[in-house]
């Protein structure tokens, strides 16, 4: 029994609140929040970053319900405090705390951290110290919460493997309850630490760090099995039924401004176009669609029981939905009048994604985003996406007929196999897409076409067809950039790119293994927190701790693997096969095309054969 | 072309933790509830449709509000019992509904129809390190400091006697800062008076319009930058009037 209304840290976080900015962060109270004063386990769900980045994330709301529902059970979230509010609580000495109880983080039963990307890695670090957990999980003790994670970065978090006690590979809708069962029967029957997480390790797709030993002299480290018994590749769970679970969408209704403010359906999981560059491409296969019916009915109850205004579908290609048009007819015709907003969180490059974007806006357009990926069509071959400049033509042709006038086309550069070419076709399709959008529109409005490229930079990713691949430099990156800034990009079209150096530490933290660990712990030290805020990353912190640590995190991001040669990821599996990511590689060398399963014929990817999962769509597809 | 439609008022409160709500998210908040209770809102025309409501003038962050308004035009006719019970199950804790009533749909808005504003203070006497939590203000501007061993409401007496003969007070924002005359803005002398637990209650009535308010927090800051050992525990709005 940890719960006591006695321990609620409320009174000594209250003075605080003035002091800090936007204080309903922290206050709790928000309708839908769940306070379970009587569960004798309580999981704390913590998003590493600020509450109105963590609020909206799907896999907290779903997993707080899940929880929730269970009996003897609650579940409470935590985010990091932004930096005014961490440094009044160090100053009085308050540690983290839940939300729903107040009570501190270190009474809690588990800990659970979203992994959502690689910058967020000193953020839990600032969590843990916040909340006076030991960074490491072989140094806490029998009564101290466990640490776990689950989240896309699973597929490689080898980076973090000394903090987590154990972490959720994959889907967490049916893992979460045979986790928290498992745990809770053990620590009623007062088991130790080690043989609970021994335990843990049995459960199917749960990956336990700590059981797993390095290979001497590796580097990039790879592990084995340390005992007898844990599985030597853990694979991804993966919902079976889900087009069958009505999508538990019913979220909690902030006060604050949300980063995403909206009530959001997930429609559908998985993509398998086949984009080589795209890890939840790959790791959230197979597609499975929700039908129609229970879309429209989870949306039109979830607007009437959160009180939102807006309500995205989301999904990976919510576009790619065999009956999104039926969908957004029917939910148009259910909420006119009320002033309810539909939106769909990305196009189709075509046509057809054009009709859908206009049926959800209806008025209100506010700017349209498609993404190339790259400049020219022999590398968006390369990469596996499958559109033409035809489809760029015809897509803003839809676009600004319907009424559209601001454009953003989105790129990736340092792709494998990029030459200069490919990075000057960036400017030349954007100068075509500009005066093209211009004819578009009538010859008065033609003031008002707005046209934004933006440009990321490409960080090879675990368990992708480009995972063997090194990531571009800095200098290179910036280079490239340079070429655009100086190609002769028409100057009415808008140019901005993702910075080289934030890039460099996501592709640090992707290609690495356990030895980056010190590295992680040295940036915190340095005072680096919240990394993917532009105003507040730090990169001389990030040098200066590698330089201390002797590391260097250029030479580590831009390491090439020889195919078949050990991964620090391969004990992790989202069920897409090595041979499978082998051939999509040669094909990509060789701008060979691979087509989307759900539309053509089964591409072998073994998704389906291994985890005995099958597509499932609500109707035909293309 | 408001004529056919049904102008509801809801006096509602905004406490507990809730008071930390800012302005705009006591209007998002009180929208979401509104449409959760599911009552036949009307929408804007134009690009961006949107729940026609009308809120009066605003709080700042951390002062409750007992005695709080909101205008919301409705489509259809519900009697007051049925309004009230629609709102069941759907506030977040600290936010309630009080009452409501129809007003003409013509009749003026509900910053014109109630412009004065009565607030409550709770000041309690704490340890001088901590008064302020900022040593500046401690240092300067507290020549009255010596007499820290009077009577409590005293002391509290001569802080506001002191930024009353100012007859103004310097309100500090980003950009430029900016004098704040009293005068009409503050209706009487504000009183005080010992409640139970020994912490003393000051009551003031200010009056707003157009151009100028007087934030209630930051005049209580100004009488206290003069009372060492002396801080708010709470403000509240408590009442809203015509005249």
């Amino acid at each position: 029994m940890k719960n006591n209304g006695e321990r609620s840290l409320w009174a000594r976080v209250e003075p605080l609140l003035l002091k800090c900015e936007r204080p309903t962060r922290y206050i709790d109270s928000e309708f839908g929040a769940v306070h379970d004063p009587d569960a004798s386990y309580r999981f704390v769900l913590i998003y590493p970053d600020v509450y109105e980045v963590g609020l909206p994330n799907q896999g907290h709301a779903i997993l707080y319900r899940i929880i929730n529902s269970m009996d003897g059970a609650c579940a409470e979230r935590a985010y990091v405090p932004w930096t005014d509010m961490a440094q009044c609580m160090r100053e009085e000495n308050i540690p983290l705390y839940s939300l729903e109880s107040f009570e501190p983080l270190l009474n809690s039963d588990v800990v659970g951290f979203t992994l959502q990307h690689e910058l967020c890695y000193t953020n839990i670090l600032e969590a843990l110290d916040l909340a006076g957990i030991p960074f490491l999980a072989k140094d806490r003790a029998d009564d101290c919460p466990l640490v776990v994670a689950g989240g896309p970065v699973v597929y490689n978090c080898e980076p973090m493997a000394p903090v987590f006690d154990a972490v959720m590979v994959g889907e967490g809708e049916e893992v979460i309850t045979e986790f928290v069962h498992t745990h809770m029967e053990m620590r009623d029957k007062g088991c130790t630490r080690a043989q609970i997480v021994r335990e843990l390790a049995n459960i199917p797709g749960v990956y336990v760090p700590s059981l797993y030993d390095e290979e001497p002299g590796s580097n990039p480290t790879i592990v084995h099995p340390a005992v007898d018994g844990v599985p030597a590749v853990v694979e991804k769970r993966v919902l079976a039924n889900f087009d069958e679970q009505s999508p538990q969408a019913i979220p909690i209704v902030p006060f604050g401004e949300l980063v995403h403010d909206r009530l959001a359906v997930e429609i559908l999981r998985g993509c398998s176009r086949g984009c080589r560059f795209c890890q939840a491409g790959m790791t959230y296969r197979p597609v499975r669609e929700r039908p129609a019916d229970s879309i429209v009915a989870a949306t039109l109850d979830g607007l009437e029981r959160t009180g939102y205004d807006e309500v995205s579908l989301t999904s990976l290609s919510s576009t790619d939905h065999s009956q999104i048009e039926e969908v957004l007819r029917r939910l148009d015709a259910a909420v006119d009048g009320k002033g309810v907003q539909v939106s769909l969180p990305s196009q189709r490059l075509d046509g057809f994604g054009v009709k859908m974007a206009h049926l959800a806006a209806g008025s209100k357009k506010g700017g349209l985003t498609f993404a190339p990926e790259a400049g020219t069509q022999r590398l968006r071959d390369i990469i596996n996406k499958n559109v033409t400049e035809d489809d760029l033509f015809e897509a803003i042709s839809a676009a600004f007929d319907a009424g559209w006038r601001r454009l953003k086309l989105y790129f990736m550069l340092g792709l494998p196999f990029e030459t200069d070419e490919d990075v000057l076709g960036i400017v030349s399709l954007a100068n075509r897409a500009y005066a093209y959008a211009k004819d578009c529109v009538p010859d008065k409005e033609r003031g008002n076409v707005r046209l934004t490229i933006s440009c990321s930079i490409f960080v090879p990713k675990p368990q992708t067809p480009f995972q063997w691949c090194g990531q571009v430099t800095m200098e290179e990156a910036q280079r490239k950039v340079d070429l655009i800034r100086n190609g002769h990009l028409h100057k009415g079209i808008d140019f901005n790119w993702h910075d080289p150096r934030t890039s460099l530490i996501e592709g640090v933290f992707s290609r690495g293994g356990r030895e980056l660990y010190p590295l992680v712990q040295r940036a915190w030290e340095n005072g680096c927190t919240f990394d993917a805020w532009s105003d507040k990353f730090d990169m001389d912190s990030w040098m200066s701790a590698a330089d201390e640590l002797g590391i260097d995190m250029q030479q580590i991001a831009s390491k090439e693997f020889e195919i078949g040669a050990p991964l620090p990821w391969d004990h992790i599996s989202a069920g897409v096969n090595q041979k499978f990511l082998a051939l999509e590689y040669k094909r990509a060398r060789n701008g060979e095309l691979t087509p989307d399963c759900t539309f053509e014929s089964c591409t072998g990817c073994g998704v389906c054969q291994d985890l005995g999962v099958d597509i499932s769509l609500g109707g035909s597809r293309g | 072309m408001d004529e056919d439609r049904f102008r509801l008022r809801i006096r509602y409160q905004k406490a507990g933790r809730l008071k930390y709500l800012s302005h705009l998210e006591t209007i998002r908040c009180l929208e979401r509830c509104i449409r959760r209770a599911g009552l036949p809102f009307m929408v804007s025309q134009g690009f961006s449709p949107h729940m026609r409501t009308a809120f009066g003038w605003a709080l700042p962050v951390g002062v409750a509000g007992l005695d709080e308004y909101v205008d919301v035009l409705i489509s259809e006719y519900i009697e007051i019992p049925v309004v009230l019970s629609m709102f069941d199950g759907v506030m977040p804790l600290g936010m309630e509904i009080l009452d409501a009533w129809y007003v003409d749909p013509r009749s003026k808005s509900l910053e014109e129809t109630f412009p004065y504003s009565r607030y409550e203070f709770v000041i309690e006497a704490c340890p001088v390190e901590t008064a302020a939590g900022n040593q500046d203000l401690e240092n300067e501007g507290s020549n009255g400091a010596s007499s820290e061993n009077g009577d409590f409401l005293e002391r509290l007496e001569n802080g506001l006697d002191v930024v009353l003969e100012r007859g103004q007070m310097v309100v500090h924002r980003k950009k430029k800062d900016k004098i704040v005359v009293f005068d009409k803005l503050l209706c009487g002398k504000p009183e005080l008076s010992y409640m139970q637990d020994g912490s003393v209650k000051m009551e003031m009535t200010t009056f707003t319009e157009g151009k100028g308010s007087l934030r209630p927090d930051l005049f209580v800051a100004e009488i206290l930058r003069e009372v060492p050992g002396a801080r708010v525990r709470s403000i509240s709005r408590v009442e809203q009037r015509s005249a």
